[in-house]
């Protein structure tokens, strides 16, 4: 265009060289009229204000007056005490003015809108990539490179209220004090400083402040800057509400666990109380047996009262338990360590049955609560031996997933294996295979009690077919040595 | 006499034996259905008493199997208690129903029940008071003359007379009567309970031997020596 291309002292010229044109056209050429020329002067100024603004149209405006005025207006020369003399000036003046007033406002609209849809467009490739629900790390990974590849930033800050944590991204990041980010966290007010390219935003979702977000190393639109903190502070909130989701969850199922564990606990209290009440009815009842015999019942009655009393043990214990805090013993554990504590735990149900460990020499300690994992371990060894014909192997495994960072821990047996279709399904509460449904007692429990327990620890629980018929549980932990505590 | 206990529960299979033994009877154990199974192939029990939770097959299932190879009793002897559970077992073909926690009495008499009407099934005649079945002829004498039962009739009250003085329903006698495709037929089994009354009943119309019990099934009611059959 020609505000661009040409200088002003150009248009100056060429404007000049127009009205000379044009005036000269109405001195020595007859077709052409005063008014003729008067209008078209009227146009080239009308024109001049369109195309470079009010000034040079004023100039354009006062040399076209003039001239007219001097060369085509009786009488010849400077008639400016004419009243038709001052006249056309003004209109030419008008006319300059008018036309560039409105020609400036109509650039600059134009102008400021193309601006707008390039913020627009900064603002969506900026934040398109924010709505996964992540925490403020994840999101200032995110942020800090789109922003300094899309708006030329060197460093990206944001600084999260909950957790009083300043993730920063890009070098020279020193700029974004943390005094500024918590000031402007508390206060909400926003902080620039022109001068270094420094500017901390308040980071909110409608009236929740989570922090804020500085950016530094170019000038940022403060409605861009402003645009980009209220989408952070939408992420942020998300990612808090999905935390919150996961611990609601979390805690229901602990609630639904401890109540089945109950259930569980007042149906096995009924074996030992039923060999309880055969054994004394037959120790009263005619004929007595044997001293032998007798001795035997009153055996019987003596374990079975301690069997009962281990139940109601773990009874209290589970009513003590408020299942919303089930607090985790955490700390490095080996997971032969925790295996062989689970096959003790399991006394004479082990006896005679042959258990293989196929444990790795390399394998990295375990994080984890050992009471609550030998727990999983030994229930799954337990369903393991229940499940598995009396003269079959089972196995316990364990490896590390070096992707994931855990260690993977599998116990497989010879049974009758799980059907596709219940495989899921056998870790929710009160689930039992439909082949066993009236036949292992707590089963279910079990399951969902182990679920819960692994997920506590951040693993996964799955079963799959063991090669060669069969049921292979595994449970998953997190390694310990490259464990973030 | 010999008893078979099923049961996963090494604690449960020692009193029972325990007990067992001392009030005379001959006792073998198994620890599950599939053992039971096995065992049965071998050697017949009079008595076998199941537990329902085991691992494997489980108790429901071990009793359909049982009483595919053999008519000999079953007492079921569970911790749950629940009607649907007492129907299930029943429906698998079970003849006594017991709940956990109980004497070693309520056992014992439970087996010698269930091995009279063994016995009485495999006696050549039924005694109706004054009405008697000839299992083997399958004909009825009555003051009034002799009758003879159809081939379904027979079978009716032959199943009957092995679970005499109990509840039966009506798909259980369907299935044990008609095959184990029938269920819900319950039209013919009444046809058939009217046709049989008129047999074995002196007043078909206020029978006293084959009871209806009202939108459940039928009861067969035996008299007793030296009672009357009305007040069994």
């Amino acid at each position: 265009m020609f505000p661009v291309l040409l200088s002003r002292g150009l248009r100056v010229c060429l404007s000049a060289g127009v009205i000379g044109l044009l005036l000269a056209a109405g001195l020595y050429w007859h077709h052409v009229n005063t008014t003729s020329v008067a209008l078209a002067l009227v146009l080239l100024v009308f024109s001049i204000a369109l195309l470079w603004g009010s000034i040079e149209a004023l100039i354009a405006a006062f040399v076209a007056g003039l001239g007219l005025d001097y060369y085509l207006l009786p009488p010849r020369g400077f008639g400016l005490g004419e009243p038709q003399h001052w006249l056309s000036l003004l209109v030419f003046a008008a006319t300059a003015l008018v036309t560039g007033q409105l020609s400036a406002r109509a650039n600059r609209h134009r102008t400021e809108a193309i601006r707008r849809q390039q913020e627009i467009e900064q603002l969506y490739r900026i934040t398109d990539t924010l709505w996964e629900g992540e925490n403020a790390g994840a999101i200032v990974q995110k942020l800090g490179s789109s922003l300094r590849e899309i708006l030329g930033l060197e460093a990206v800050a944001v600084f999260e209220k909950d957790t009083g944590r300043v993730f920063r991204s890009g070098s020279g990041g020193e700029q974004i004090t943390e005094e500024h980010l918590l000031e402007v966290a508390v206060s909400g007010n926003r902080f620039l400083d022109a001068g270094k390219h420094v500017a901390v935003e308040p980071v909110r979702e409608g009236a929740q402040f989570w922090g804020s977000l500085g950016v530094a190393g170019a000038a940022v639109p403060v409605r861009l800057l402003k645009a980009i903190a209220e989408r952070v502070g939408a992420a942020i909130g998300k990612a808090h509400a999905a935390e919150r989701a996961t611990a609601e969850a979390l805690a229901r199922r602990a609630d639904e666990l401890k109540a089945a564990i109950f259930d569980a606990l007042a149906h096995e209290a009924k074996g030992p109380l039923a060999s309880i009440a055969i054994a004394a009815s037959a120790l009263l009842a005619e004929p007595q047996g044997s001293a032998e015999q007798q001795r035997e019942l009153l055996a019987v009655i003596k374990e079975e009262a301690q069997r009962l009393n281990r139940w109601i043990d773990e009874a209290a214990r589970v009513s003590r338990t408020d299942a919303r805090q089930i607090a985790l013993d955490k700390s490095p554990r080996d997971v032969r360590d925790l295996v062989s504590r689970a096959l003790e735990g399991l006394g004479s149900q082990a006896s005679g049955r042959s258990i293989r460990l196929e444990i790795a020499e390399s394998l990295p300690m375990a994080l984890c609560d050992r009471g609550l994992i030998q727990k999983v371990l030994g229930l799954l060894l337990d369903n393991a031996l229940k499940y598995s014909p009396a003269g079959s192997a089972v196995t316990i495994s364990a490896h590390e997933d070096h992707e994931m960072e855990m260690i993977v821990v599998s116990v497989s047996d010879a049974g009758p294996g799980v059907p596709d279709e219940e495989k899921a399904r056998i870790f929710e509460r009160h689930y039992r295979g439909a082949r066993h449904r009236e036949s292992v007692p707590g089963m279910g429990v079990g399951l969902a009690s182990a679920r819960y327990l692994v997920e506590s620890h951040g693993g996964e629980i799955w079963v799959t077919d063991r090669p060669g018929g069969g049921a292979t549980f595994h449970f998953t932990l997190p390694a310990a040595i490259r464990a973030r505590v | 006499m010999k008893v078979l206990v099923v049961d996963d529960d090494p604690q449960a299979r020692r009193v029972l034996r325990t007990a067992l033994v001392i009030q005379g009877f001959e006792v073998n154990d198994a620890r599950s259905g599939e053992e039971a199974l096995e065992k049965l192939r071998k050697e017949t029990p009079d008595t076998i008493l199941l537990d329902l939770k085991m691992p494997g097959m489980g108790g429901i299932d071990a009793c359909r199997q049982i009483r595919e190879l053999s008519e000999v009793p079953i007492i079921i002897v569970s911790a749950r208690n629940s009607t649907e559970d007492r129907t299930e077992a029943f429906e698998a073909g079970a003849d006594q129903y017991v709940s956990k926690p109980c004497g070693i009495q309520e056992i014992v008499a439970r087996i010698r029940a269930a091995k009279r009407r063994a016995d009485l099934v495999r006696s050549p005649a039924l005694s109706l008071g004054e009405v008697e079945v000839n299992f083997e002829t399958h004909e009825v004498k009555r003051p009034d003359g002799t009758m003879h039962l159809t081939a379904k009739e027979f079978k009716l009250l032959h199943f009957l007379a092995s679970r005499a003085g109990e509840i039966v329903s009506h798909r259980r006698i369907l299935q044990a009567v008609w095959g184990p495709d029938y269920g819900d037929e319950v039209e013919y089994l009444r046809v058939c309970i009217n046709q049989l009354r008129k047999k074995i009943e002196l007043d078909p119309a206020s029978p006293v031997h084959l009871l209806t019990e009202p939108s459940v099934g039928y009861r067969l009611s035996l008299p007793r020596a030296g009672r009357s059959a009305r007040q069994d």
